[in-house]
């Protein structure tokens, strides 16, 4: 009879069997049967999680619920008549279906599946929706609470995003030869805009958003088991995500307000997260590259070292940030560029070069908020409090926004 | 001590309707809530149904297929509980996690020889 066993489960085992599933059904039967590859696998969680409530959870989980899935979506395109087509040479393939997967196989259909939803085919959006639904195994309302949208235009994005996997995608293989490093890029990219909607300190649900930097990281070590994937971008991508991860604790005080970068408690940095930066940061560093999302890393490694705030070396960062611009330059950089300017050289010379920047930051809430900074630091108390006014009108996140009001409030006192 | 059967109806159109991690919580309250009702003897026995089925009414000559009520009362699974009254089993079914979903709990007594 029951016992306390479901507590043993291991942490998101739904959401993770949910896309491992669907990507052992797309390799089957095909791209262009997400949709009821989708029903049938929420089917089978369903009538899991009725039955697991009353008895002990199988050895083998994903197992059960692969079978009952596969079996479901057979039925359903036998009722379709089209099952000639997929069934093959008669119901021993759904027999056996089970033991075939084993953990490579479900760990090389993960895989493809990436590969499938970051196809250079559809735009970068989209492949970040169907990463999250198809492998993440996060609801529309979930996606919808992480990203801030309302549910239903969640919805219209998941389903057009859907659309677009079912005619654009194709076979769910891995790509090879000279494709491999443009779907990898790709790749990349998507893992690391699915991190920083997570990681972005917002007023959505925080224990969501938190999900969806773990799932980030997930593919993401997922994508380092192959050989072939693991280069210096991804290596260094693994290692930034480590080191931001780390910080995540210290991001929000316990009234759920900003805390700025240079007032966190250190203390509350995970040191496990830390180490793992650093391992795959000195992974990295044997390739000897210094591409972006290395320099990024090594942003982030000059800012986990220290012990403390002040001990952080400012040139080396920003040494980093003009090779950045170098490589990639971009108005939003150089502010970044100028953040760390302001701290080796000073508010004065900073705020020269930042005023040449104003044409194409214009609508940047940051150019403001960094303008009030240095204003402030020069004692131009009025220019000051009139750039934290036009940061105000512009910032979108009401997390910036109570931050930056509680500023102007204090500018009142 | 008597035994008493819980009826869960209801709460499936919802449940169905949730997020893998949504229905993974769901499962793991029932199995706490279960595993408890066990650890304190009161758990006899209990299990899930299907939503399939099918009706015979008149006379054995009418079948008809499920449900058999409108979709709020269909009934989703049974527990056997022991329990020193009606009461008692009342009040333990209040812990029943259908509550998150609407869904409703019937506790009967069960009848016994040893009156």
């Amino acid at each position: 009879m029951p016992e306390t066993h479901v507590n043993q489960t291991i942490d998101h085992l739904f959401r993770h069997e949910y896309g491992s599933i669907v990507a052992g059904l797309t390799a089957r039967f095909g791209s262009s049967h997400i949709e009821w590859i989708e029903d049938a696998v929420q089917e089978a969680l369903y009538k899991a999680m009725k039955l697991w409530a009353f008895q002990p959870i199988p050895d083998n989980p994903g197992g059960w619920l692969y079978r009952v899935a596969h079996h479901g979506l057979i039925d359903r395109l036998r009722k379709e008549k089209r099952h000639q087509d997929y069934v093959g040479d008669g119901t021993n393939e759904i027999e056996n279906a089970f033991e075939m997967r084993d953990s490579k196989a479900i760990q090389d259909e993960q895989l493809r599946m990436i590969f499938a939803c970051c196809s250079p085919a559809i735009s970068e959006k989209n492949s970040l929706l169907l990463s999250l639904k198809l492998i993440g195994g996060f609801s529309v309302k979930e996606i919808s609470r992480a990203m801030l949208m309302n549910e239903e235009a969640a919805k219209k994005s998941v389903q057009r995003a859907r659309a677009d996997f079912q005619t654009k995608v194709g076979d769910i293989k891995l790509p090879e030869g000279k494709a491999m490093p443009l779907y990898l890029e790709r790749v990349l990219k998507v893992i690391y805009l699915i991190f920083n909607e997570g990681y972005k300190a917002s007023d959505g649900d925080l224990l969501v958003k938190e999900d969806l930097c773990g799932e980030a990281l997930r593919l993401a070590l997922l994508l380092s088991q192959k050989d072939h994937c693991q280069t210096s971008e991804l290596l260094s991508l693994i290692s930034l995500i480590c080191f931001k991860a780390s910080r995540f604790g210290a991001r929000l005080d316990s009234d759920g307000n900003l805390v700025l970068f240079e007032n966190q408690n250190r203390s509350l940095y995970n040191k496990e997260y830390a180490n793992w930066g650093y391992y795959y940061f000195n992974e990295a560093t044997k390739f000897g590259e210094l591409t972006h999302y290395f320099l990024e890393a090594a942003i982030e490694y000059q800012y986990c070292r220290p012990e403390s705030f002040d001990d952080i070396n400012w040139k080396k960062v920003l040494w980093v940030h003009e090779k950045l611009q170098e490589r990639w330059p971009s108005a939003r950089g150089k502010l970044n560029y100028l953040i760390i300017f302001d701290r080796v050289h000073g508010p004065s010379k900073s705020l020269t070069v930042l005023e040449k920047l104003k044409p194409s930051l214009n609508n940047d809430h940051l150019y403001y908020t960094f303008k009030t900074d240095l204003l402030q630091k020069l004692n131009r108390n009025e220019e000051a409090r009139a750039a934290l006014e036009s940061a105000i009108r512009l910032v979108k996140n009401k997390v910036e926004r109570d931050y930056l009001l509680g500023r102007l409030h204090a500018f009142s006192k | 001590m008597t035994k008493y059967l819980y009826l869960f109806r209801g709460g499936d159109a919802r449940r169905a309707q949730q997020s893998p991690e949504e229905m993974q919580e769901h499962m793991q309250k029932w199995g706490v809530w279960m595993g408890g009702l066990a650890e304190k003897g009161t758990l006899d026995s209990g299990l899930p149904l299907n939503g399939a089925g099918k009706v015979v009414s008149g006379g054995g000559k009418t079948v008809t297929d499920g449900p058999f009520a409108e979709g709020a009362e269909i009934v989703g699974g049974y527990l056997i509980v022991n329990a020193d009254s009606l009461d008692s089993a009342t009040e333990i079914s209040k812990g029943c996690p259908i509550f998150e979903h609407n869904g409703t709990v019937e506790v009967r007594e069960i009848m016994s020889m040893d009156m």
